[in-house]
């Protein structure tokens, strides 16, 4: 059945491996995906490691219901100690990595140790062989997958690599596979080019049992017509994440030029633009929504770019943050940090920074090597994107990531960083909006908006729908409210959206399938449906909510053992001190208050059964069976 | 083909929400620019088949409708 | 009334969510290679082409079959394979220029679309409509709707910049 995939712990130090089954207990203390990677972290990876040293360990894995009929079951899971934050790095992405991971025999790849020289691991039907990689060390994201295609001879071949900035361990190297799934942030890249490790190739003919194969598709089927009649679905699918634009930056959520402005006025980056490009969209393993545009530039100076995306990430990234106003911009460097393996959001967030840096006078002609570090100059933001992934003069400090560069350049240049835990902010203004900024301050990766964004907090949605999502599967009674610049009840959101977004990045189902941009999507309850017809496993869903508690937790336990203390769920003080200057009236003016958000905080806490200092009381463990970690299981 | 479009949710289609006030309104068919019934404030509106959707504000009219918004207000 | 499947790629997104659906249908288990109908990608070009038996009328399958194991089905419009003459010598492997005939290498038998007797789940479970299951009698009306529709749009501008001039 579904269940009967593997765990294989690789060294590349040795060149050994082992395989072993996944016992059914561990599916049902962690599912699958993250929340088992979370362990595996937990208790393979030895306290204070150099993340960028052998000693780090590196987890790829597929999700619990990874190419079973549940629509998006893509995703594809990566884990280790980040090298950007020092604590947990975790990531995921779509594609068609994971299912073929699952046909070929495994749902979890524990890679430990450093391979000699430049490698890549070829896993396909239960075998694992570790291959030369110097044919293709220094290629780029696309040209590598290819080459190693055609080494094997299998056109089907699934490759998940590192472009150059890997291999040059920029601390925010991304993980990629396709022309724009990727493993963006913590910094996973870094950590596999740190191991030798180029790529990992594998393709798979094994049978994947579906448990009921009958009701499955059938309830796959209700499922995915509910899904696409949702008007959320049909904007996706037109336009994919690029429509948020259209309403956060009207509204005045966005941050433009680093932190300086909550609305960029005149931009010409709105989702619109795409259909000069646009070439059709595509989608992952097995998804209705598509949300991914295939564009080409056919003329001008960049004429012949073809590439996929851009998502909400990149029109920030490369838009707003660096104040430049054309959209072709974006799609050339969407275009660029995918090839070169780089973390969109980080990349445009650490230039953006090193323009504020460049205005107030911080950084000067002489270090940025004469180039015009000017909000909107276009040519230098895409020569930074360069320099950044090969690591060359101003782009070799950016590349250690926000904290490392800022005790680098020194001065005041912290001042001017928007981070959370040694990590940037995605482009949004949470000043106006406390749930969200909750949310980010208390990321266990560092900031971050797919970790427990309540997303549809911005909706104003009726107290009903509101009591109908967020009052279970665990109850709740206390408040909650419509108004998203409140701060009453966002605790409870947060939570919820964090327990949420644990289940299902431990199924391996896309996050756009469950209630995070659209109140209509899956939630505990289908989740429990949908496993259960896949794969026979029973779980309530105040069951999916306590394993989700389970895998969360114990990545505070990872975090609190790496040196977190409560003063790290924080904002940096521009949040406080600086009021939003323009956008709509409702959030003009609007700073976050520190008492009342050290409230939330304590609240917050609370929820999770931590104590003031966040860490959780012996009596939560003892609850959710994390007493005797780490246990060494698997 | 497989979607089957409840008469509410289809009612929703042709429908756009005024990001200042939250009000719900349709746009005339076809239309590129056009203001909220409710508070008027005005849109640019792009199409794709029958779905309407809010591109971006009318940037010329929004100082004064940030103005005006503050008086009703005060 | 005959209906056939029709494949338009322009509408094809790559999700193989057919391979999925066909594979556990028929089998009861996801595994790609089981599939009836496969999408062919080619990744880095962002081009896919679902692929699939397309039940020919002058099919090579019937030509090559030493058992008249694969025959015409006048009243569905398929070629259909029945298991109980077929011997697995894979002489329609070879002959089908399409890849439309299959191997299942798990119960070692020849694999064919068969069009879910009527009722092809893939095409339920294609939400792009890239697959569509429509009469053979007015396909090509489709077609022409699409063509026509274009130049209805094309013909309503140039008339627009005549007015105007």
């Amino acid at each position: 059945m579904a269940l009967n995939r593997k765990i294989a712990y690789i060294d590349l130090t040795t060149g050994e491996f082992k395989t072993a089954p996944i016992p059914i207990e561990m599916r049902e203390l962690y599912l699958g995906g993250r929340g088992l990677d979370m362990y595996l972290l937990y208790n393979h990876i030895e306290p204070g490691v150099d993340p960028l040293g052998p000693d780090n360990v590196l987890t790829v894995s597929a999700g619990l219901l990874g190419a079973t009929l549940a629509s998006a079951s893509t995703r594809t899971h990566i884990g280790a100690k980040s090298p950007l934050t020092g604590f947990i790095g975790s990531s995921n992405m779509g594609g068609y990595f994971a299912p073929e991971l699952r046909w070929a025999g495994f749902d979890h790849l524990v890679i430990k140790g450093k391979a000699e020289s430049p490698s890549y691991l070829w896993i396909h039907n239960g075998e694992i062989e570790i291959r030369d990689a110097s044919d293709v060390w220094g290629e780029n994201v696309f040209d590598t997958q290819e080459l190693i295609r055609q080494e094997l001879g299998d056109p089907e071949v699934k490759v998940l690599c590192i472009g150059i900035a890997g291999e040059n361990m920029v601390r925010y190297a991304n993980v990629m596979t396709g022309m724009k799934d990727a493993a963006g942030r913590s910094g996973m890249g870094a950590v596999m080019g740190s191991k030798n490790l180029k790529a990992i190739a594998v393709r798979g003919t094994m049978d994947l049992e579906i448990r009921f194969p009958e009701q499955a598709l059938e309830y796959n089927q209700s499922l995915i017509e509910h899904i696409s009649s949702t008007k959320f679905a049909k904007i996706m699918q037109k336009w994919g994440t690029m429509f948020i634009y259209g309403v956060t930056n009207t509204t005045g959520l966005v941050r433009v030029r680093n932190f300086q402005l909550n609305q960029q006025v005149g931009g010409n980056i709105e989702c619109e633009h795409i259909e000069k490009y646009a070439l059709g969209t595509e989608g992952c393993y097995g998804c209705i929504i598509h949300c991914r545009h295939k564009y080409q530039i056919r003329e001008g100076p960049h004429a012949g770019i073809y590439g996929q995306g851009p998502e909400y990430t990149s029109q920030g990234a490369f838009g707003m943050e660096v104040g430049c106003n054309e959209f072709e911009t974006v799609l050339v460097a969407n275009h660029l940090v995918n090839k070169y393996g780089l973390d969109t959001l980080e990349t445009g967030s650490m230039i953006a920074w090193a323009m504020e840096l460049y205005e107030k006078g911080i950084l000067t002609d002489e270090d940025t090597g004469n180039l015009k570090l000017e909000w909107g100059n276009d040519e230098v933001v895409l020569e930074m994107i360069k320099l950044i992934a090969e690591r060359k003069g101003l782009g070799d400090i950016l590349a250690e990531g926000p904290l490392r560069a800022a005790k680098k350049i020194g001065k005041d240049s912290i001042k001017y960083l928007i981070h959370v835990k040694g990590m940037s902010n995605l482009h949004s203004d949470e000043r106006p909006t406390p749930s969200l900024a909750l949310g980010i301050a208390t990321g266990s990766r560092g900031s971050d908006h797919l970790r427990s964004r309540p997303a549809i907090d911005l909706y104003h949605l009726p107290q009903e729908l509101l009591r109908k999502i967020y009052g279970g599967p665990k109850p709740y009674d206390g408040p909650l409210s419509s108004d998203y610049t409140s701060y009453e009840g966002k605790p409870r959101m947060v939570l919820w959206q964090e327990m949420m977004y644990e289940a299902i990045d431990s199924v391996g189902v896309c996050k756009f399938h469950s209630i995070f941009l659209s109140p209509n999507l899956i939630a505990f309850e289908e989740l429990s449906k949908l496993i259960y017809y896949n794969t026979g496993l029973e779980f309530t869903p105040e069951e999916i909510w306590d394993i989700a508690d389970r895998a969360y937790t114990i990545e505070r336990l990872f975090n609190i053992r790496e040196g977190l203390t409560r003063e790290h769920d924080w904002l940096v003080d521009r949040y406080f001190d600086e009021p939003t200057p323009v956008g709509l009236p409702i959030v003009r003016n609007k700073s976050i208050d520190r008492e009342k958000f050290k409230q939330m905080i304590d609240e917050y806490y609370e929820m999770h059964g931590w104590d003031e200092n966040g860490v959780p009381r012996p009596e939560t463990l003892e609850k959710l069976g994390l007493d005797a970690e780490p246990s060494h299981k698997l | 083909m497989t979607t089957g479009t409840s008469d509410k949710k289809r009612k929703r289609i042709g429908q756009v929400r005024c990001q200042n006030c939250f009000e719900r309104f349709s746009p005339q068919k076809g239309v590129d620019r056009t203001s909220c019934p409710e508070c008027g404030w005005e849109w640019y509106i792009s199409w794709s088949g029958e779905l309407a959707k809010i591109r971006k504000p009318v940037w010329d009219s929004w100082e004064e409708h940030i103005a005006e918004t503050r008086k009703k207000t005060k | 009334m005959e209906m056939i499947l029709v494949v338009d790629h322009e509408k094809c997104t790559g999700c193989r969510a057919c391979e999925m659906v066909c594979s556990v249908k028929h089998t009861g288990v996801n595994n790609p290679t089981r599939s009836r109908i496969n999408v062919i990608k080619w990744p880095m070009e962002g081009f896919d082409l679902p692929m699939l038996c397309q039940q020919c009328e002058e099919a090579p399958c019937i030509a090559v079959c030493p058992k008249d194991a694969l025959s015409q089905d006048l009243v569905l419009g398929r070629v259909t394979l029945n298991y109980d003459l077929c011997i697995g010598c894979k002489m329609c492997v070879t002959a089908c220029p399409f890849g439309g005939m299959g191997i299942d290498t798990v119960v070692q038998r020849v694999i064919k679309c068969d069009l879910c007797d009527g009722d092809p789940t893939c095409v339920r479970f294609c939400d792009p409509g890239a697959l569509q299951y429509v009469p053979a009698s007015t396909v090509n009306l489709m077609k022409k709707r699409d063509a026509g529709w274009k130049f209805s749009e094309l013909m309503k501008k140039s008339s627009l910049i005549s007015s105007n001039e």
